[in-house]
């Protein structure tokens, strides 16, 4: 906690309704966010039980300097993914992190299920068990109206929703959970664990102040990073057109997954591009609490509610360059207006859209090759027709039949049933990220802790690459090395745009600014310790770099660096598997 | 030699125009290209001439089109 030696840690109980409070001085050599989730997750998870075994916990933290400097706006969340069997981690902004602090909590560890569905309202002085059986079944929308109206206390703002939808209630292994209106801990199914433990959401106010000591110092370093957040170009492109801008470039450089990764490049790139989007359907642009920048992007249209009587109603959806992907290009759509509306239903339906627009990329082209049909699929799948995929995914999130129960535990598990493993699109078992860019961004994600490309950003090291020859050492130097510092800046729980904004000596100054003296080798030293935690968990559920294998698509459709070689990607993991032999055993 | 360089309306916080048609010394480069815009170099993502990758040290001919991409971005 700000100003003090300890990390405040609640402990809750489903299954009992009891709920402890811990103030661990222990905790505090890992700073905050990832580093502590990482160690309470080590110290409550069951091995030998299953994911979504009610005993396995679901640990969420905030950062080391949460809410106080701009852009320390996010909450980590991790878990036992129900999805990879393995590290689950996922990250999610909005008003939670504010209200995690202000309610003087800095992670929550949950075990247990409830007798029945249950929401969790907590503030800093109460946490109440509340019952939410009219809650359950009902999309993320009306659960955050009903959430409002059982508790009608003013709260200036200061107030966070997280739940699920029904794709989490029936533990689809990539069930997201949405944080307040339009973020999300999107990837690796905490929807699903949620789900398990009989939680359909959780309130949580932030009702007490922290007064900042030594002011002036603090409000010199604050406006520092102010300042280089809203008057440099390090953010600037994330407010202006964000992510989608990836579209055009991705297209152009031959990085762009399209057609379920047949292609690498979209014929109609220009027409779902950033500027499209922006020229369609931008209406507004906001912010996580806290953050200055104003990243989310809200596109809008218009759909008619009734068969007759012109009646219409005007949704508003955020995306970005991942949605306009894996619901766009994966899966052949090329009109805005489509994939705003595919992104809406996976969204009310509480998925992730990644791991959704990949499935149903498989599927479709599984269908084509006549290893399922359409008594599997029920309604065509064709690669450009968004109405299909617009029904499958109700079928997906409701596990409406047994192909789709199945597609719900993702594609590795959908494809070792049914077949087609060698187009299953997933890395250690998570659909693939909208990068097809070259060794970095596919071997990054199978070392990657979590296996997502936000772990070591192997695009960004495909893309800052001089040519197409990569040497192998040097290529798994580069994945460890920003997977041990992002440990670092994850433990600030920062958004990740800003990673340029908060250099080293920047986090020194934030840290020094509020009494906290910290110096750059206790900085490694922490990220360090954090990656060491993470492999410790991997390898107590029993993952093994070693085991990973590719489906073969990726060495088939050329990548942004031209058609990659096999060997030489086993041959990266093998060098990357041996530089991290000694932080396996590191305490 | 004259080079038609066209970025896109991502790129109007530096340059003044998204398509402009530049005079270039012989043998400038794509670099050069970017330079005589007034776009950070840094800001200049894939680069294509006739919807082909070039890179940034290629040397440009009279009469080329050139395009260039921001870089791709995210966390």
């Amino acid at each position: 906690m700000l100003y003090q030696n300890t990390i405040r840690v609640l402990y809750i109980d489903m299954k009992t309704q009891k709920i402890r409070i811990e103030d661990r001085e222990d905790l505090k050599k890992y700073m905050g966010g990832v580093g502590v989730a990482s160690k309470l997750l080590e110290e409550n998870i069951h091995p030998e039980l299953p994911p979504l075994d009610p005993a396995q916990p679901v640990v969420f933290a905030i950062g080391a300097l949460s809410t106080i400097y701009p852009v320390l706006t996010k909450t980590v969340a991790m878990f036992i993914s129900p999805l990879t069997g393995e590290l689950g981690e996922s990250y999610a902004g909005g008003r939670m992190a504010m209200c995690m602090f202000l309610a003087g909590i800095d992670a929550i560890v949950i075990h247990g299920k409830a007798d029945r569905p249950t929401y969790l309202a907590i503030s800093s002085n109460d946490i109440q068990f509340k019952d939410a059986r009219t809650l359950w079944n009902n999309n993320k929308d009306s659960v955050g109206r009903l959430i409002r109206d059982d508790n009608k206390r003013a709260h200036g703002g200061k107030r966070s929703i997280i739940r699920i939808g029904t794709a989490g209630e029936n533990q689809v292994s990539f069930a997201c959970v949405t944080v307040d209106r339009y973020r999300h801990f999107g990837r690796l199914g905490l929807g699903a664990v949620l789900g398990s433990k009989y939680l359909k959401a959780i309130s949580i106010v932030g009702d007490r102040s922290v007064p900042i000591q030594n002011f002036k110092r603090y409000f010199k370093a604050y406006q520092d990073l102010y300042k280089k957040c809203v008057t440099t170009e390090l953010m600037a492109k994330y407010h202006d057109i964000g992510t989608p801008v990836n579209i055009e470039p991705l297209n152009a450089a031959g990085g762009l997954p399209t057609l379920n990764l047949r292609q690498n490049r979209f014929e109609h790139a220009n027409k779902v591009s950033g500027e499209a989007f922006s020229y369609l359907h931008l209406v507004r642009k906001v912010a996580c609490t806290g953050c200055p920048v104003g990243c989310i992007h809200i596109g809008q249209f218009k759909r008619e509610f009734a068969s007759h009587g012109h009646e219409y109603e005007t949704i508003s959806v955020a995306y970005d360059y991942e949605l306009i992907y894996a619901l766009g290009t994966f899966l052949g759509i090329k009109k805005p207006r489509e994939i705003l509306e595919l992104i809406e239903e996976v969204e009310i339906l509480g998925m992730d859209a990644m791991s959704t627009g990949v499935v149903l990329g498989w599927a479709t082209e599984a269908l084509e090759n006549g290893i399922i049909t359409q008594d599997d699929t029920i309604v065509p799948l064709k690669f450009g027709s968004y109405e299909e995929y617009l029904e499958a995914v109700k079928y997906l999130a409701a596990g409406k039949n047994k192909f789709y129960k199945s597609l719900g535990q993702g594609v590795k598990y959908a494809s070792e049933a049914y077949g087609g493993q060698d187009y299953a699109m997933h890395i250690a078992g998570n659909e693939m990220a909208g990068y097809h860019t070259g060794y970095g961004s596919l071997v990054g994600s199978a070392v990657a802790a979590r296996h997502s490309h936000l772990c070591n950003g192997g695009y960004a090291i495909d893309q800052g690459l001089t040519d197409n020859n990569v040497d192998p050492d040097e290529m798994a130097q580069a994945l460890l090395n920003e997977e041990i510092e992002r440990c670092m800046l994850n433990s600030l729980v920062m958004c990740l745009f800003a990673r340029k904004v908060y250099d080293r000596e920047t986090i020194i100054s934030a840290f020094a600014a509020v009494g906290e003296d910290i110096t750059d080798d206790e900085l490694t030293a922490t990220a360090r310790r954090i990656y060491a935690t993470k492999l410790r968990v991997k390898k107590a559920l029993g993952f093994k770099l070693q085991s990973v294998r590719f489906p073969k698509r990726f060495f088939e459709t050329p990548s942004m660096r031209g058609v990659l070689d096999e060997n030489m990607a086993y041959e990266i993991l093998k060098k990357y598997h041996e530089k991290i032999s000694d932080l396996e055993t590191a305490e | 030699m004259n080079v038609t360089i066209e970025t896109g309306r991502w790129a109007l916080r530096y340059v003044e125009k998204d398509i402009v048609c530049v005079n270039m010394p012989e043998s400038s480069t794509v670099m050069d290209a970017v330079a005589a815009i007034g776009l950070p170099s840094d800001e200049a993502g894939i680069t294509t001439i006739g919807g082909k990758a070039v890179p940034k040290d290629h040397c440009l001919s009279d009469g080329d089109f050139l395009k260039i991409y921001p870089v791709i971005i995210g966390g």
